[in-house]
């Protein structure tokens, strides 16, 4: 019996199935791998994430007409009706397929997101399971939503008017809506980025809602012996057409001045702040109280500009391509940093917030910490991939520590060896540097960096380090549209390094650990013995 | 194993209403097996709400169906599986071929035969590869026909099935369902408005009003029950007679006397000395609802 209805369905809507789940692979493949190009969403499947929140309710509204109001709009139901069919079963089958395709196409769609992350991201299984489950729970979320508006018949249609508008009038508001399950299990702030823990809280509350949608469905489908959602399946009428036109319309007039409000474009500026420029770049800096002597402001801004001026000639980045630097005063910043940065929309802009008043700050971190900014700004963000941040996290080290006191540097020795001593270094380590850096804390991890970095300009010289920045974090990543992938895929670090230092990574991971190992205390003293 | 002459369907207090409405009304009827039973009834008179309760697609709000010697509120699974049905309206998947539906249908009878149904096919000349939308009012019919014999099924209900037929389809499938019953043997409840499908295709009869049944039997009781009398106005009708319709009289009529149609057993006809004029059918249902005054 139930495999008649299967069958039914399938050898019915078997286009439609498979063309919506071709279009929705498609759909999460190009925007995934537009956001992965364009490195500033932070990889394949935070791009997935994207693909998803707008195609499951799209495949969730087809779903739910193909198999739920299409059977009533064609009055088919009259037809089963006469058959030894229970309703329930009718329903029940609908659903179970309706939601096995919306998790088909969720998980076809993560799929997608792990062949693009492949070679550049490392896909563990919890990882996977993580966005696996957050996917299916997205789908069968939006699925059965739409299920139950499909038992609303044309009704439905004045659901996902009014549905469109108050979406958008949340999105415009500061409602922060990625805090709230199910939309928590695929915001972009959490989906792709979450590793290691499991999204129970928002897949319970999911769990609950899409238990919701399923009684309401049966209540809706079974109630009155089904006769409210064969009244409600009845086609619209002219005048219901118009009226309901008529009141979106109006509605949409009155709302429009709240849902399309434009940002204004001002450029980014800090009014009475003090500006310093040196051979095209600037810097601009404001403290956090007006009226005070402004001497300190000059001359770290003075210094920022003309070192940052020097790494960029360094690096070889075009002098037009070099973003302003804001610098603004924050003494409230934690203890060990001092310092933070913002991003700021749509413009090449580099801000950092520094606590330069306060005793542990230091020009060589701002210096340092501003040119990883400046690198990931002017690379749309793909610096940040996984396989080439311990580069940038390398040569903030070398900029940090060119003025750093020598106990500091004795103090970040020993933190690389810890690091290494409890985690290890391989290849692996720097595949999947972002977990590297959760196993050992991010400065142990910048640590190690740093210490490669050295190694190799102790080895090599201070040109094979340049020629290794140059042909890693610098140009042609710049490139904010596919070819930057290509280019990501024809030129892998590995290969790269090895072109750039003449050894190949391997040779250099063993030296740079063993290295690493040679400053630890248990080892000096042997020597000594 | 129910023998013949023994009901197969069995109504007992039968009640159904759509908010204030009462569709049907604590209504009795039984059904022998082999027969073929006319459930007459004009438009709205409460056929489809009964059959609707009969196959268990609504439920009856008190009463009882006793079904193949099963006795339920509702109508189940199993013994829907025992009915072929056609309903009023023929909707079919418009994609589907009557093939197609044969293959979707036989999956939910676990007594489907495929042959039978082919056989059911080419006899009622139903081409099998045709899309169901493409098929004519009648052929649809015809299908849904061979949709409902194939499971070889205890009792065949038919709901309306001639509704929007020229007289040239109608008085077809008529003879076909006669042939299947008179043939198989097979216990055919078809409901219908038209009184000259009962007459040509019925052995027994139950007639639906409002809601509430007039009458059940054969017709040829009906004729003997149903007459027409004329008596003094005022006449108190002796016990057992049921006065179906008075006749409006006309002004000039200064007799004194009123015609009047009243139902009563011919025994009591016979035992109460009164003598009533024999009615045609047509004039029986038409007194019996009560919808139009008749010229007699």
């Amino acid at each position: 019996m139930t495999l008649v209805l299967i069958q039914k369905e399938l050898r019915r809507n078997w286009p439609t199935f498979l063309m919506l789940g071709l279009f929705t692979w498609l759909v999460v493949f190009t925007i995934a791998y537009r956001v992965n190009a364009d490195g500033t969403g932070g990889g394949a499947f935070p791009g997935v994430g994207w693909g998803l929140l707008y195609m499951m309710p799209i495949s969730g509204i087809i779903l739910g007409h193909v198999l739920i109001s299409s059977e009533y709009q064609a009055k088919t139901q009259l037809f089963l009706e006469g058959l030894p069919l229970p309703k329930w079963r009718m329903i029940t089958w609908k659903l179970l397929l309706g939601f096995f395709l919306a998790c088909l196409y969720a998980v076809g769609s993560v799929l997608i997101g792990w062949l693009l992350a492949m070679g550049s991201e490392p896909v563990t299984g919890r990882f996977l399971g993580i966005l696996l489950t957050s996917a299916c729970g997205w789908a069968m979320f939006s699925a059965g939503f739409f299920f139950v508006t499909g038992f609303l018949g044309r009704y439905r249609i004045i659901i996902y008017l009014t549905l469109a508008i108050t979406l958008l009038l949340v999105i415009n508001s500061t409602i922060p809506i990625s805090d709230f399950p199910p939309y928590a299990l695929i915001a972009n702030s959490r989906f792709g980025f979450e590793r290691e823990v499991w999204p129970l809280f928002d897949l319970k509350i999911t769990a609950a809602i899409i238990i919701g949608w399923i009684a309401i469905a049966y209540i809706l489908g079974l109630a009155k012996e089904g006769s409210i959602s064969s009244m409600l399946g009845e086609k619209m009428s002219y005048r219901e057409k118009m009226f309901i036109g008529g009141a979106f319309g109006i509605g949409l007039m009155t709302l429009s001045p709240f849902l399309f409000e434009e940002p204004k474009g001002e450029p980014f500026a800090i009014p009475g702040a003090i500006e310093e420029d040196w051979e095209g770049v600037t810097v601009t800096i404001s403290s956090e109280e007006l009226n005070k002597p402004v001497d300190l402001e000059i001359s770290i801004a003075a210094k920022l500009a003309r070192r940052l001026a020097q790494a960029r000639d360094w690096l070889g980045i075009p002098e037009a391509d070099f973003p302003r630097v804001f610098v603004v005063e924050k003494s409230d910043i934690e203890e060990v940093e001092r310092i933070d940065w913002d991003d700021v929309e749509g413009e090449n802009v580099v801000l950092m917030y520094a606590g330069y008043r306060q005793p542990e700050f230091t020009e060589g971190r701002l210096l340092s910490w501003t040119m990883s900014q400046v690198l990931r700004k002017n690379s749309k963000d793909r610096v940040t991939h996984e396989d080439r941040w311990w580069i940038v996290c390398g040569l903030e080290g070398l900029w940090e520590m060119e003025e750093a006191e020598p106990e500091t540097i004795v103090e970040r020795e020993q933190m690389a060896v810890e690091a290494v001593q409890k985690e290890g270094l391989t290849i692996e380590s720097l595949e999947g540097w972002s977990l590297y850096q959760d196993e050992v804390e991010w400065r142990s991890a910048d640590a190690v960096a740093w210490m490669g970095m050295r190694l190799l300009q102790e080895e090599k010289g201070r040109e094979v380090v340049q020629k290794l920045a140059k042909a890693t974090v610098t140009k042609p990543f710049t490139r904010k549209d596919a070819r930057a992938v290509v280019w990501d895929y024809s030129n892998p670090v590995k290969p790269a390094f090895e072109a750039a230092t003449g050894e190949s990574l391997e040779s250099f991971v063993e030296k740079w650990r063993n290295y690493i190992l040679s400053f630890s205390k248990e080892t000096e003293e042997e020597e000594r013995e | 194993m129910i023998s013949r002459e023994q009901p197969i369907l069995k109504v007992r207090d039968l009640k159904r209403s759509y908010g204030n409405f009462v569709a049907v009304d604590g209504l009795n009827l039984q059904v022998n097996e082999g027969e073929i039973y006319g459930f007459l009834g004009v438009n709205g008179a409460g056929k489809t709400t009964t059959i609707r309760m009969l196959m268990g697609i609504i439920a009856p709000e008190s009463g009882t169906i006793e079904l193949m010697g099963e006795t339920s509120r509702r109508t189940t699974l199993k013994q829907k599986q025992k009915i072929g049905y056609v309903s009023q309206e023929q909707v079919f998947y418009p994609w589907m071929t009557a093939r197609m539906l044969g293959k979707f249908v036989g999956g939910l009878y676990p007594e489907w035969d495929k042959q039978e149904f082919e056989r059911l096919l080419n006899i009622l000349e139903v081409p099998p590869n045709r899309k169901s939308s493409q098929l004519s009012g009648g052929m649809r019919v015809k299908l849904a026909l061979a949709l409902a014999l194939a499971p070889r099924p205890s009792l065949l209900i038919l709901d309306e099935p001639t509704a929007g037929m020229d007289p040239v389809a109608r008085r077809e499938f008529l003879d076909i369902i006669e042939h299947q019953a008179r043939e198989y043997g097979r216990t055919t409840f078809f409901s219908t408005h038209l009184l000259n499908e009962v007459e040509r295709a019925a052995d027994r009869v139950g007639i639906i009003h409002r809601g509430k049944q007039r009458f059940e039997g054969d017709l040829s009781l009906l004729q003997s029950r149903v007459k027409k009398i004329k008596v003094a106005e005022g006449t108190v009708m002796p016990a057992g007679f049921d006065v179906w319709k008075v006749m409006d009289r006309s002004p000039d009529d200064v007799s004194g006397m009123q015609e009047m149609v009243v139902d009563a057993p011919p025994e009591l006809w016979t035992s109460s000395g009164l003598t009533g004029e024999r009615l045609s059918l047509d004039d029986i249902f038409i007194s019996c609802v009560g919808v139009a005054t008749m010229k007699i």
